[in-house]
Protein backbone atom coordinates (compact mmCIF):
# COMPACT_ATOMS: atom_id res chain seq x y z
CA UNK A 1 0.00 0.00 0.00
CA UNK A 2 1.21 3.58 -1.08
CA UNK A 3 1.88 6.20 1.64
CA UNK A 4 -1.32 8.55 2.43
CA UNK A 5 -1.01 12.04 0.51
CA UNK A 6 -3.77 13.39 2.57
CA UNK A 7 -3.96 12.44 6.32
CA UNK A 8 -6.20 14.03 8.71
CA UNK A 9 -6.48 13.44 12.28
CA UNK A 10 -9.64 14.22 14.62
CA UNK A 11 -9.55 17.72 12.69
CA UNK A 12 -11.76 20.25 14.58
CA UNK A 13 -12.96 23.52 13.77
CA UNK A 14 -15.07 26.08 16.23
CA UNK A 15 -16.12 29.87 14.78
CA UNK A 16 -16.55 31.75 18.17
CA UNK A 17 -19.75 33.74 16.73
CA UNK A 18 -21.83 36.46 19.08
CA UNK A 19 -24.08 33.46 19.73
CA UNK A 20 -21.82 31.66 21.28
CA UNK A 21 -19.34 28.47 20.09
CA UNK A 22 -20.40 26.91 16.75
CA UNK A 23 -18.60 23.47 15.75
CA UNK A 24 -18.47 23.38 11.97
CA UNK A 25 -16.41 20.34 11.92
CA UNK A 26 -16.24 17.77 15.09
CA UNK A 27 -13.73 15.41 14.44
CA UNK A 28 -12.46 14.17 11.16
CA UNK A 29 -9.98 11.72 10.48
CA UNK A 30 -9.26 10.45 7.47
CA UNK A 31 -6.33 8.75 4.77
CA UNK A 32 -6.03 9.24 1.31
CA UNK A 33 -3.38 7.39 -0.73
CA UNK A 34 -1.91 8.14 -3.99
CA UNK A 35 -3.63 8.21 -6.93
CA UNK A 36 -7.11 7.59 -5.27
CA UNK A 37 -10.08 8.85 -6.06
CA UNK A 38 -11.51 9.89 -2.66
CA UNK A 39 -15.59 10.98 -2.07
CA UNK A 40 -15.95 13.29 0.78
CA UNK A 41 -19.87 13.00 1.38
CA UNK A 42 -22.61 14.46 3.50
CA UNK A 43 -25.52 16.85 3.67
CA UNK A 44 -25.33 20.44 3.52
CA UNK A 45 -23.89 21.85 6.47
CA UNK A 46 -22.05 18.97 7.05
CA UNK A 47 -18.45 20.40 7.61
CA UNK A 48 -17.22 19.28 3.82
CA UNK A 49 -16.13 22.73 2.67
CA UNK A 50 -14.64 23.36 6.02
CA UNK A 51 -12.69 20.42 6.29
CA UNK A 52 -11.29 21.10 2.56
CA UNK A 53 -11.06 24.71 3.61
CA UNK A 54 -8.43 23.16 6.52
CA UNK A 55 -6.87 20.55 4.43
CA UNK A 56 -6.56 23.07 2.06
CA UNK A 57 -4.50 25.69 4.36
CA UNK A 58 -7.54 28.26 4.10
CA UNK A 59 -9.01 27.49 7.63
CA UNK A 60 -7.33 26.99 10.40
CA UNK A 61 -8.05 24.25 12.87
CA UNK A 62 -8.94 24.80 16.27
CA UNK A 63 -7.74 21.41 16.64
CA UNK A 64 -6.54 17.95 15.46
CA UNK A 65 -4.05 17.54 12.58
CA UNK A 66 -3.39 17.25 8.68
CA UNK A 67 -0.72 16.46 6.51
CA UNK A 68 -0.92 16.76 2.56
CA UNK A 69 2.38 15.07 0.86
CA UNK A 70 3.53 14.83 4.32
CA UNK A 71 3.74 18.19 5.11
CA UNK A 72 1.97 19.99 8.05
CA UNK A 73 -0.99 22.34 6.95
CA UNK A 74 -0.80 24.58 9.61
CA UNK A 75 2.82 24.73 10.05
CA UNK A 76 4.15 23.90 6.63
CA UNK A 77 1.05 25.72 4.56
CA UNK A 78 3.18 27.13 1.61
CA UNK A 79 5.37 23.64 1.03
CA UNK A 80 0.84 22.04 0.86
CA UNK A 81 0.03 24.82 -0.85
CA UNK A 82 2.80 24.32 -3.40
CA UNK A 83 1.38 20.36 -3.61
CA UNK A 84 -2.65 20.95 -4.16
CA UNK A 85 -5.13 22.52 -6.13
CA UNK A 86 -8.69 23.32 -5.30
CA UNK A 87 -11.39 24.16 -7.81
CA UNK A 88 -13.86 25.72 -5.50
CA UNK A 89 -17.44 25.97 -5.86
CA UNK A 90 -18.57 29.38 -5.55
CA UNK A 91 -16.12 29.33 -8.94
CA UNK A 92 -13.68 32.00 -7.09
CA UNK A 93 -12.02 33.06 -11.01
CA UNK A 94 -10.25 35.84 -11.50
CA UNK A 95 -13.01 38.20 -13.19
CA UNK A 96 -10.29 41.13 -14.51
CA UNK A 97 -8.62 38.12 -16.15
CA UNK A 98 -9.32 36.38 -19.53
CA UNK A 99 -9.89 33.20 -19.37
CA UNK A 100 -6.01 32.65 -21.07
CA UNK A 101 -4.44 35.20 -18.26
CA UNK A 102 -6.19 33.21 -15.39
CA UNK A 103 -4.13 30.23 -16.58
CA UNK A 104 -1.00 32.36 -16.99
CA UNK A 105 -0.82 34.01 -13.59
CA UNK A 106 -1.82 30.61 -12.06
CA UNK A 107 1.68 29.37 -13.78
CA UNK A 108 3.08 32.61 -12.36
CA UNK A 109 1.77 32.51 -9.04
CA UNK A 110 3.65 28.99 -8.53
CA UNK A 111 6.91 30.59 -10.02
CA UNK A 112 6.80 29.79 -13.91
CA UNK A 113 7.98 32.45 -16.28
CA UNK A 114 5.56 34.38 -18.50
CA UNK A 115 6.51 32.49 -21.47
CA UNK A 116 6.67 28.58 -19.56
CA UNK A 117 3.12 29.88 -17.81
CA UNK A 118 1.30 31.02 -21.36
CA UNK A 119 2.24 28.09 -22.95
CA UNK A 120 1.41 25.75 -20.49
CA UNK A 121 -1.75 27.65 -20.42
CA UNK A 122 -2.31 27.36 -24.21
CA UNK A 123 -1.62 23.52 -23.73
CA UNK A 124 -4.56 22.76 -21.28
CA UNK A 125 -7.28 25.00 -22.79
CA UNK A 126 -6.33 23.06 -26.13
CA UNK A 127 -6.88 20.09 -23.88
CA UNK A 128 -9.91 21.29 -22.20
CA UNK A 129 -11.39 21.95 -25.74
CA UNK A 130 -11.32 25.71 -24.48
CA UNK A 131 -8.88 26.96 -27.09
CA UNK A 132 -11.25 29.31 -28.86
CA UNK A 133 -12.30 30.71 -25.19
CA UNK A 134 -8.88 31.91 -24.72
CA UNK A 135 -10.00 35.36 -24.77
CA UNK A 136 -13.15 35.52 -23.67
CA UNK A 137 -14.14 36.98 -19.61
CA UNK A 138 -15.42 34.24 -17.20
CA UNK A 139 -19.16 36.21 -17.49
CA UNK A 140 -18.79 35.29 -21.60
CA UNK A 141 -18.36 31.28 -20.80
CA UNK A 142 -21.20 29.18 -20.49
CA UNK A 143 -21.32 26.92 -16.52
CA UNK A 144 -19.57 24.28 -18.22
CA UNK A 145 -17.41 26.04 -19.76
CA UNK A 146 -15.91 27.90 -16.31
CA UNK A 147 -15.98 24.52 -14.09
CA UNK A 148 -13.78 22.99 -17.09
CA UNK A 149 -11.41 26.43 -17.03
CA UNK A 150 -10.91 26.08 -13.87
CA UNK A 151 -10.52 22.67 -13.58
CA UNK A 152 -7.43 23.61 -16.47
CA UNK A 153 -6.53 26.07 -14.26
CA UNK A 154 -6.00 23.80 -10.91
CA UNK A 155 -4.16 22.30 -13.12
CA UNK A 156 -1.49 24.14 -14.37
CA UNK A 157 1.28 23.34 -11.87
CA UNK A 158 1.00 19.86 -11.84
CA UNK A 159 -0.75 19.12 -8.41
CA UNK A 160 -0.37 16.10 -6.57
CA UNK A 161 -3.51 16.33 -4.76
CA UNK A 162 -6.47 18.13 -6.64
CA UNK A 163 -9.01 19.18 -4.45
CA UNK A 164 -13.00 19.23 -5.69
CA UNK A 165 -15.01 20.95 -4.46
CA UNK A 166 -19.08 19.77 -5.85
CA UNK A 167 -17.51 20.21 -9.33
CA UNK A 168 -20.86 19.45 -11.09
CA UNK A 169 -23.44 21.65 -9.38
CA UNK A 170 -25.20 23.99 -10.87
CA UNK A 171 -24.35 22.70 -14.89
CA UNK A 172 -26.77 21.12 -16.89
CA UNK A 173 -26.47 17.20 -17.72
CA UNK A 174 -24.33 17.46 -21.06
CA UNK A 175 -21.19 19.17 -19.37
CA UNK A 176 -21.83 17.39 -16.42
CA UNK A 177 -21.04 14.47 -18.82
CA UNK A 178 -18.54 15.87 -20.71
CA UNK A 179 -17.00 17.07 -16.55
CA UNK A 180 -16.75 13.75 -15.74
CA UNK A 181 -15.02 12.30 -18.75
CA UNK A 182 -12.28 15.32 -17.97
CA UNK A 183 -12.33 13.30 -14.41
CA UNK A 184 -12.52 10.06 -15.70
CA UNK A 185 -9.53 11.12 -17.96
CA UNK A 186 -7.32 12.61 -15.22
CA UNK A 187 -8.00 9.68 -12.65
CA UNK A 188 -6.77 7.18 -15.05
CA UNK A 189 -3.63 9.26 -15.23
CA UNK A 190 -3.05 8.97 -11.69
CA UNK A 191 -3.97 11.82 -10.40
CA UNK A 192 -5.47 11.85 -6.53
CA UNK A 193 -8.59 13.59 -6.55
CA UNK A 194 -10.71 14.53 -3.60
CA UNK A 195 -14.13 15.26 -3.95
CA UNK A 196 -16.91 16.61 -2.34
CA UNK A 197 -20.21 16.12 -4.28
CA UNK A 198 -24.18 16.16 -3.37
CA UNK A 199 -24.46 13.38 -6.63
CA UNK A 200 -24.14 9.90 -4.70
CA UNK A 201 -24.78 8.50 -8.30
CA UNK A 202 -21.25 10.81 -8.73
CA UNK A 203 -19.44 9.38 -5.83
CA UNK A 204 -20.62 5.91 -7.22
CA UNK A 205 -19.38 6.22 -10.08
CA UNK A 206 -15.99 7.66 -9.57
CA UNK A 207 -14.90 7.30 -6.11
CA UNK A 208 -13.34 3.78 -5.00
CA UNK A 209 -13.47 4.78 -1.06
CA UNK A 210 -15.48 7.50 0.22
CA UNK A 211 -15.89 9.00 3.69
CA UNK A 212 -19.64 9.83 4.93
CA UNK A 213 -19.38 13.17 7.00
CA UNK A 214 -22.58 14.38 9.07
CA UNK A 215 -23.06 16.80 11.80
CA UNK A 216 -18.97 17.62 11.14
CA UNK A 217 -17.88 13.65 11.70
CA UNK A 218 -16.57 11.17 9.86
CA UNK A 219 -19.82 8.37 10.31
CA UNK A 220 -18.22 5.95 8.14
CA UNK A 221 -15.19 5.98 6.17
CA UNK A 222 -14.45 2.61 3.92
CA UNK A 223 -15.04 1.40 0.32
CA UNK A 224 -18.38 2.61 -2.20
CA UNK A 225 -18.81 -1.21 -2.03
CA UNK A 226 -18.69 -1.92 1.93
CA UNK A 227 -20.54 1.32 2.26
CA UNK A 228 -23.58 0.11 -0.06
CA UNK A 229 -23.11 -3.57 1.73
CA UNK A 230 -23.82 -1.62 5.41
CA UNK A 231 -27.27 -0.71 4.45
CA UNK A 232 -27.97 -4.54 4.76
CA UNK A 233 -27.52 -6.19 1.27
CA UNK A 234 -31.50 -4.66 0.91
CA UNK A 235 -32.93 -4.08 -2.78
CA UNK A 236 -36.24 -2.57 -3.55
CA UNK A 237 -38.15 -4.57 -6.13
CA UNK A 238 -41.13 -3.10 -7.61
CA UNK A 239 -44.30 -4.62 -9.91
CA UNK A 240 -46.39 -2.73 -12.27
CA UNK A 241 -50.08 -4.43 -12.89
CA UNK A 242 -52.66 -3.41 -15.01
CA UNK A 243 -54.88 -2.01 -12.58
CA UNK A 244 -54.64 -1.84 -8.90
CA UNK A 245 -53.83 -4.46 -7.10
CA UNK A 246 -55.00 -5.52 -2.81
CA UNK A 247 -52.65 -6.92 -0.30
CA UNK A 248 -55.54 -8.68 1.26
CA UNK A 249 -55.73 -11.07 -1.59
CA UNK A 250 -52.79 -12.91 -1.04
CA UNK A 251 -52.73 -16.74 -0.55
CA UNK A 252 -51.64 -17.81 2.38
CA UNK A 253 -47.93 -18.65 2.72
CA UNK A 254 -47.02 -15.70 1.08
CA UNK A 255 -43.72 -14.00 2.36
CA UNK A 256 -43.40 -11.69 5.11
CA UNK A 257 -41.80 -9.22 2.99
CA UNK A 258 -44.46 -9.24 0.41
CA UNK A 259 -47.52 -8.53 3.10
CA UNK A 260 -45.01 -5.66 4.73
CA UNK A 261 -44.98 -4.26 0.71
CA UNK A 262 -45.96 -0.12 -0.02
CA UNK A 263 -48.54 -0.42 -2.15
CA UNK A 264 -49.53 2.50 -4.57
CA UNK A 265 -52.80 1.91 -6.93
CA UNK A 266 -51.07 -0.50 -9.61
CA UNK A 267 -47.67 -0.23 -8.12
CA UNK A 268 -46.42 -2.17 -5.32
CA UNK A 269 -42.69 -1.53 -3.71
CA UNK A 270 -41.25 -4.56 -1.84
CA UNK A 271 -37.80 -4.03 0.46
CA UNK A 272 -35.89 -7.35 0.83
CA UNK A 273 -32.87 -9.56 1.40
CA UNK A 274 -33.76 -11.96 -0.87
CA UNK A 275 -35.06 -10.87 -4.50
CA UNK A 276 -34.97 -14.62 -5.70
CA UNK A 277 -38.88 -16.22 -5.74
CA UNK A 278 -40.46 -13.23 -5.01
CA UNK A 279 -41.23 -12.99 -8.97
CA UNK A 280 -43.70 -16.37 -8.76
CA UNK A 281 -45.62 -14.81 -5.35
CA UNK A 282 -45.92 -11.55 -7.78
CA UNK A 283 -47.91 -13.13 -10.31
CA UNK A 284 -49.70 -14.64 -7.97
CA UNK A 285 -50.92 -11.52 -6.36
CA UNK A 286 -51.57 -10.51 -9.57
CA UNK A 287 -54.28 -13.31 -10.45
CA UNK A 288 -55.69 -13.49 -7.00
CA UNK A 289 -56.61 -10.05 -8.14
CA UNK A 290 -57.30 -10.54 -11.47
CA UNK A 291 -54.55 -7.84 -12.70
CA UNK A 292 -51.69 -8.91 -15.13
CA UNK A 293 -48.08 -8.40 -14.26
CA UNK A 294 -47.11 -5.59 -17.08
CA UNK A 295 -43.06 -4.58 -15.38
CA UNK A 296 -40.97 -5.57 -12.72
CA UNK A 297 -37.70 -3.61 -11.54
CA UNK A 298 -35.05 -4.00 -8.88
CA UNK A 299 -33.11 -1.41 -7.39
CA UNK A 300 -29.74 -2.51 -6.47
CA UNK A 301 -28.44 -1.12 -3.49
CA UNK A 302 -27.04 2.35 -3.40
CA UNK A 303 -24.88 4.55 -1.26
CA UNK A 304 -28.07 6.43 -1.22
CA UNK A 305 -29.05 3.34 0.97
CA UNK A 306 -26.03 3.52 3.10
CA UNK A 307 -26.37 7.35 3.76
CA UNK A 308 -29.93 6.78 4.61
CA UNK A 309 -28.78 3.97 7.28
CA UNK A 310 -26.03 6.31 8.53
CA UNK A 311 -27.61 9.53 8.98
CA UNK A 312 -31.13 8.35 9.53
CA UNK A 313 -31.87 11.07 6.41
CA UNK A 314 -32.03 11.47 2.87
CA UNK A 315 -29.24 12.66 1.17
CA UNK A 316 -31.38 15.79 -0.28
CA UNK A 317 -32.73 16.40 2.92
CA UNK B 1 5.83 2.97 -15.87
CA UNK B 2 2.81 5.00 -14.64
CA UNK B 3 1.34 8.41 -15.67
CA UNK B 4 0.91 8.94 -12.07
CA UNK B 5 4.65 8.12 -11.23
CA UNK B 6 5.97 10.61 -13.79
CA UNK B 7 3.56 13.69 -12.75
CA UNK B 8 4.61 12.48 -9.17
CA UNK B 9 8.01 12.68 -10.38
CA UNK B 10 7.36 15.92 -11.94
CA UNK B 11 5.97 17.78 -8.75
CA UNK B 12 8.21 16.24 -6.46
CA UNK B 13 11.50 17.27 -8.51
CA UNK B 14 9.76 20.43 -8.64
CA UNK B 15 12.33 23.78 -7.16
CA UNK B 16 11.35 25.60 -4.60
CA UNK B 17 8.51 28.81 -5.35
CA UNK B 18 10.38 32.28 -4.21
CA UNK B 19 8.20 34.80 -2.58
CA UNK B 20 9.92 37.22 -4.34
CA UNK B 21 8.88 35.62 -7.65
CA UNK B 22 5.52 35.24 -6.76
CA UNK B 23 5.43 38.82 -5.43
CA UNK B 24 6.04 40.13 -8.58
CA UNK B 25 3.41 38.30 -10.59
CA UNK B 26 0.79 39.26 -7.86
CA UNK B 27 1.95 43.08 -8.62
CA UNK B 28 2.16 41.88 -12.23
CA UNK B 29 -1.34 40.74 -12.27
CA UNK B 30 -3.08 44.38 -10.84
CA UNK B 31 -1.04 46.59 -13.18
CA UNK B 32 -2.02 44.43 -16.12
CA UNK B 33 -5.55 44.82 -14.82
CA UNK B 34 -5.32 48.54 -14.21
CA UNK B 35 -3.05 49.67 -17.03
CA UNK B 36 -3.74 47.53 -19.75
CA UNK B 37 -6.98 46.44 -19.68
CA UNK B 38 -8.96 49.43 -18.03
CA UNK B 39 -6.87 52.00 -18.57
CA UNK B 40 -9.70 54.21 -19.48
CA UNK B 41 -11.49 53.21 -15.91
CA UNK B 42 -7.84 54.58 -14.50
CA UNK B 43 -7.40 57.57 -16.38
CA UNK B 44 -10.87 58.64 -15.95
CA UNK B 45 -10.21 58.15 -12.22
CA UNK B 46 -7.14 60.08 -12.13
CA UNK B 47 -8.00 62.71 -14.37
CA UNK B 48 -11.24 64.06 -14.40
CA UNK B 49 -11.45 65.03 -10.45
CA UNK B 50 -8.02 67.13 -10.94
CA UNK B 51 -8.78 68.56 -14.45
CA UNK B 52 -12.38 70.20 -13.10
CA UNK B 53 -11.06 71.26 -9.68
CA UNK B 54 -7.72 72.97 -10.98
CA UNK B 55 -10.15 74.48 -14.04
CA UNK B 56 -12.34 75.82 -11.61
CA UNK B 57 -9.66 77.18 -9.17
CA UNK B 58 -7.25 77.91 -11.40
CA UNK B 59 -8.98 79.38 -14.39
CA UNK B 60 -12.76 80.20 -14.02
CA UNK B 61 -12.45 81.78 -10.33
CA UNK B 62 -9.64 84.47 -11.34
CA UNK B 63 -11.59 84.81 -14.52
CA UNK B 64 -14.99 85.98 -13.70
CA UNK B 65 -13.42 87.49 -9.94
CA UNK B 66 -10.83 89.43 -11.36
CA UNK B 67 -7.21 89.43 -11.96
CA UNK B 68 -4.97 89.08 -8.80
CA UNK B 69 -8.05 88.75 -6.39
CA UNK B 70 -7.67 85.95 -4.18
CA UNK B 71 -8.84 83.00 -4.61
CA UNK B 72 -6.95 83.79 -8.13
CA UNK B 73 -3.62 85.13 -8.67
CA UNK B 74 -0.27 82.96 -8.78
CA UNK B 75 0.38 83.04 -5.24
CA UNK B 76 -3.07 81.06 -4.80
CA UNK B 77 -1.77 78.64 -7.82
CA UNK B 78 1.26 78.20 -6.06
CA UNK B 79 -0.29 77.18 -3.02
CA UNK B 80 -2.75 74.67 -4.71
CA UNK B 81 -0.82 73.01 -7.06
CA UNK B 82 1.02 70.65 -4.52
CA UNK B 83 -2.28 70.48 -2.61
CA UNK B 84 -3.77 69.67 -6.13
CA UNK B 85 -0.88 66.41 -6.51
CA UNK B 86 -1.43 65.46 -2.79
CA UNK B 87 -5.15 64.85 -3.30
CA UNK B 88 -4.35 63.11 -6.53
CA UNK B 89 -1.78 60.69 -5.21
CA UNK B 90 -4.34 59.62 -1.93
CA UNK B 91 -6.72 59.36 -4.17
CA UNK B 92 -5.52 57.15 -6.86
CA UNK B 93 -3.31 54.97 -4.18
CA UNK B 94 -6.58 54.28 -1.82
CA UNK B 95 -9.41 53.56 -4.46
CA UNK B 96 -6.92 51.77 -6.28
CA UNK B 97 -6.39 49.35 -3.86
CA UNK B 98 -9.36 49.61 -1.04
CA UNK B 99 -12.14 49.00 -4.10
CA UNK B 100 -10.96 45.97 -5.63
CA UNK B 101 -10.04 44.89 -2.66
CA UNK B 102 -13.95 45.14 -0.89
CA UNK B 103 -15.07 43.09 -3.86
CA UNK B 104 -12.53 40.72 -3.92
CA UNK B 105 -12.71 39.71 -0.13
CA UNK B 106 -16.66 39.47 -0.56
CA UNK B 107 -18.55 36.29 -1.23
CA UNK B 108 -17.23 34.64 -3.24
CA UNK B 109 -14.00 35.80 -2.58
CA UNK B 110 -12.39 36.12 -5.69
CA UNK B 111 -8.64 36.44 -3.50
CA UNK B 112 -8.68 32.75 -2.73
CA UNK B 113 -6.64 32.19 -5.99
CA UNK B 114 -4.37 34.38 -4.67
CA UNK B 115 -3.94 32.95 -0.82
CA UNK B 116 -3.74 29.79 -2.55
CA UNK B 117 -0.44 30.04 -3.70
CA UNK B 118 2.72 28.90 -2.13
CA UNK B 119 3.29 32.18 -0.84
CA UNK B 120 2.55 33.57 2.82
CA UNK B 121 -0.48 35.27 3.39
CA UNK B 122 1.26 38.59 3.94
CA UNK B 123 2.76 38.98 0.72
CA UNK B 124 -0.86 38.84 -1.29
CA UNK B 125 -1.68 42.03 1.08
CA UNK B 126 1.22 43.80 0.64
CA UNK B 127 1.55 43.22 -3.46
CA UNK B 128 -1.83 45.09 -3.62
CA UNK B 129 -0.45 47.64 -1.69
CA UNK B 130 2.34 48.04 -3.53
CA UNK B 131 -0.25 48.12 -7.03
CA UNK B 132 -1.94 50.86 -4.93
CA UNK B 133 1.80 52.65 -4.75
CA UNK B 134 2.51 52.43 -8.40
CA UNK B 135 -0.77 53.89 -9.34
CA UNK B 136 -0.09 56.62 -7.31
CA UNK B 137 3.03 57.55 -8.54
CA UNK B 138 1.68 57.40 -11.79
CA UNK B 139 -1.12 59.93 -10.69
CA UNK B 140 1.57 62.28 -10.00
CA UNK B 141 3.06 62.29 -13.12
CA UNK B 142 -0.63 62.26 -15.27
CA UNK B 143 -1.47 65.65 -12.64
CA UNK B 144 1.71 67.24 -12.69
CA UNK B 145 1.11 68.75 -16.37
CA UNK B 146 -2.50 69.99 -15.42
CA UNK B 147 -1.69 71.95 -12.56
CA UNK B 148 1.31 73.28 -14.88
CA UNK B 149 -0.53 74.37 -17.53
CA UNK B 150 -4.43 74.71 -16.31
CA UNK B 151 -4.92 78.57 -15.34
CA UNK B 152 -5.66 81.66 -16.06
CA UNK B 153 -3.52 83.43 -18.28
CA UNK B 154 0.19 85.11 -16.34
CA UNK B 155 -0.93 82.45 -13.12
CA UNK B 156 0.82 79.73 -13.72
CA UNK B 157 1.81 78.34 -10.28
CA UNK B 158 5.45 78.72 -9.27
CA UNK B 159 6.78 75.60 -9.21
CA UNK B 160 10.57 74.65 -9.40
CA UNK B 161 11.88 72.10 -7.53
CA UNK B 162 15.75 72.44 -5.86
CA UNK B 163 15.90 68.99 -4.46
CA UNK B 164 15.38 66.39 -6.81
CA UNK B 165 16.16 63.69 -4.15
CA UNK B 166 14.15 64.52 -1.55
CA UNK B 167 11.51 64.84 -4.37
CA UNK B 168 11.76 61.42 -5.02
CA UNK B 169 11.87 60.80 -1.47
CA UNK B 170 8.58 62.56 -0.34
CA UNK B 171 6.69 61.44 -3.70
CA UNK B 172 7.68 57.91 -2.78
CA UNK B 173 6.42 57.49 0.59
CA UNK B 174 3.49 59.57 0.03
CA UNK B 175 2.75 56.69 -2.79
CA UNK B 176 3.47 53.67 -0.17
CA UNK B 177 1.27 55.76 2.33
CA UNK B 178 -1.74 55.90 0.11
CA UNK B 179 -1.40 52.18 -0.93
CA UNK B 180 -1.09 51.18 2.66
CA UNK B 181 -4.07 53.43 3.67
CA UNK B 182 -5.44 51.66 0.38
CA UNK B 183 -5.05 47.88 1.90
CA UNK B 184 -6.30 49.16 5.57
CA UNK B 185 -9.73 50.80 3.88
CA UNK B 186 -10.75 47.89 1.80
CA UNK B 187 -9.87 45.20 4.30
CA UNK B 188 -11.24 46.96 7.39
CA UNK B 189 -14.36 48.08 6.01
CA UNK B 190 -17.74 46.12 5.26
CA UNK B 191 -18.83 46.25 1.71
CA UNK B 192 -22.30 48.17 3.08
CA UNK B 193 -20.36 50.92 4.29
CA UNK B 194 -18.18 51.62 0.95
CA UNK B 195 -20.39 55.03 0.35
CA UNK B 196 -19.60 55.90 4.06
CA UNK B 197 -15.93 55.49 3.02
CA UNK B 198 -16.48 58.56 0.88
CA UNK B 199 -18.60 60.34 2.81
CA UNK B 200 -16.89 60.07 6.24
CA UNK B 201 -13.24 59.62 5.40
CA UNK B 202 -12.63 60.66 2.04
CA UNK B 203 -14.26 63.77 1.95
CA UNK B 204 -13.46 65.55 4.89
CA UNK B 205 -9.63 64.15 4.74
CA UNK B 206 -9.31 65.99 1.11
CA UNK B 207 -10.97 69.37 2.11
CA UNK B 208 -9.40 69.28 4.87
CA UNK B 209 -5.61 68.25 3.69
CA UNK B 210 -4.26 71.84 3.50
CA UNK B 211 -4.92 71.56 -0.36
CA UNK B 212 -6.11 75.02 -0.05
CA UNK B 213 -4.05 76.94 2.10
CA UNK B 214 -0.79 76.06 3.88
CA UNK B 215 -0.79 74.81 6.99
CA UNK B 216 0.76 77.91 8.92
CA UNK B 217 -2.12 79.85 8.22
CA UNK B 218 -4.52 77.67 10.33
CA UNK B 219 -2.86 79.17 13.22
CA UNK B 220 -5.77 81.31 12.57
CA UNK B 221 -8.14 78.74 13.96
CA UNK B 222 -6.25 77.04 16.93
CA UNK B 223 -8.45 74.07 17.11
CA UNK B 224 -7.88 73.28 13.67
CA UNK B 225 -4.70 73.58 12.99
CA UNK B 226 -4.21 70.91 15.65
CA UNK B 227 -6.90 68.86 14.23
CA UNK B 228 -5.40 68.58 10.94
CA UNK B 229 -2.54 67.16 12.34
CA UNK B 230 -4.11 64.10 12.21
CA UNK B 231 -4.87 63.83 8.16
CA UNK B 232 -2.27 62.01 6.04
CA UNK B 233 -3.36 64.30 3.10
CA UNK B 234 -1.96 67.26 5.22
CA UNK B 235 1.58 65.66 5.36
CA UNK B 236 1.56 65.30 1.90
CA UNK B 237 0.38 68.83 0.48
CA UNK B 238 2.99 69.84 3.10
CA UNK B 239 5.49 67.96 1.83
CA UNK B 240 5.00 68.42 -1.99
CA UNK B 241 4.78 72.39 -1.34
CA UNK B 242 8.28 72.07 0.76
CA UNK B 243 9.99 69.93 -2.55
CA UNK B 244 8.48 71.78 -4.97
CA UNK B 245 7.33 75.19 -3.86
CA UNK B 246 10.04 76.12 -1.78
CA UNK B 247 8.58 79.68 -0.99
CA UNK B 248 5.66 79.23 -0.12
CA UNK B 249 5.60 78.81 3.86
CA UNK B 250 5.29 74.93 4.53
CA UNK B 251 5.85 72.49 7.19
CA UNK B 252 9.24 71.57 8.54
CA UNK B 253 10.48 68.74 6.32
CA UNK B 254 11.59 66.75 9.17
CA UNK B 255 7.92 66.69 10.35
CA UNK B 256 6.86 65.78 6.48
CA UNK B 257 9.07 62.49 6.28
CA UNK B 258 8.32 61.46 9.98
CA UNK B 259 5.15 61.29 9.00
CA UNK B 260 5.04 59.85 5.86
CA UNK B 261 7.73 57.07 6.60
CA UNK B 262 6.13 56.51 9.83
CA UNK B 263 3.12 56.68 8.90
CA UNK B 264 3.52 54.31 6.27
CA UNK B 265 5.51 51.52 8.47
CA UNK B 266 2.44 52.11 10.79
CA UNK B 267 -0.57 51.47 8.42
CA UNK B 268 1.56 49.32 6.53
CA UNK B 269 1.65 46.88 9.62
CA UNK B 270 -2.11 47.30 10.39
CA UNK B 271 -3.04 47.22 6.68
CA UNK B 272 -1.36 43.59 6.89
CA UNK B 273 -2.81 42.90 10.38
CA UNK B 274 -6.38 43.63 8.88
CA UNK B 275 -5.67 41.73 5.30
CA UNK B 276 -5.04 38.68 7.32
CA UNK B 277 -8.16 38.79 9.30
CA UNK B 278 -10.09 39.19 6.57
CA UNK B 279 -9.18 37.07 4.03
CA UNK B 280 -8.71 34.14 6.02
CA UNK B 281 -11.41 32.37 8.32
Amino acid sequence: MSEAVIAATGLRKTYRTRQGEREAVRSVTLQVRSGEFFGLLGPNGAGKSTTIGMLTTLVQPTGGSAHIAGFDVVRQSREVRRRISLVHQSNAVDRELSVRENLEFRGRYWGMGSRGARARADALLEQFGLGDRRDALFYQLSGGQLRRMLIARALVHHPEVLFLDEPTVGIDPHSRAHLWDVLRELHGRGQTILMTTHNLDEAERFCRRAAIIDAGQVLACDTVGALVARAGGRVTVSATYDGPVDLAALPAGSSAELRRADVREATVHVVTEKPEGLLGELIALGSATGRQLLDMTTSRPSLENAFLELTGRTYRA
Amino acid sequence: MSASSATHAVARAAPPVRTGRVFVAFVARDLRVVFRKQPTAFLTRVLVEPLTRIFVFSYVLPSVSGRGQQPGGSSFSTVLAPGMLATSMLFAGVLGVAMPMIGELTYPKTVQDRLLTPAPVWAVGAARAVSGAVQALVSVLLVLPIVMFVHAPGQAPDIHVANWPLLAVVVLFGSVLSGVIGLWLGTAIQPAHVSALFGLVMMPAMMLGCVYYPWASLAAIPWLHMLVLLNPVMYLSEGLRAVLTPGAAHLPLWAVLLALVGGSAVVGALSLRSFRRAAMD
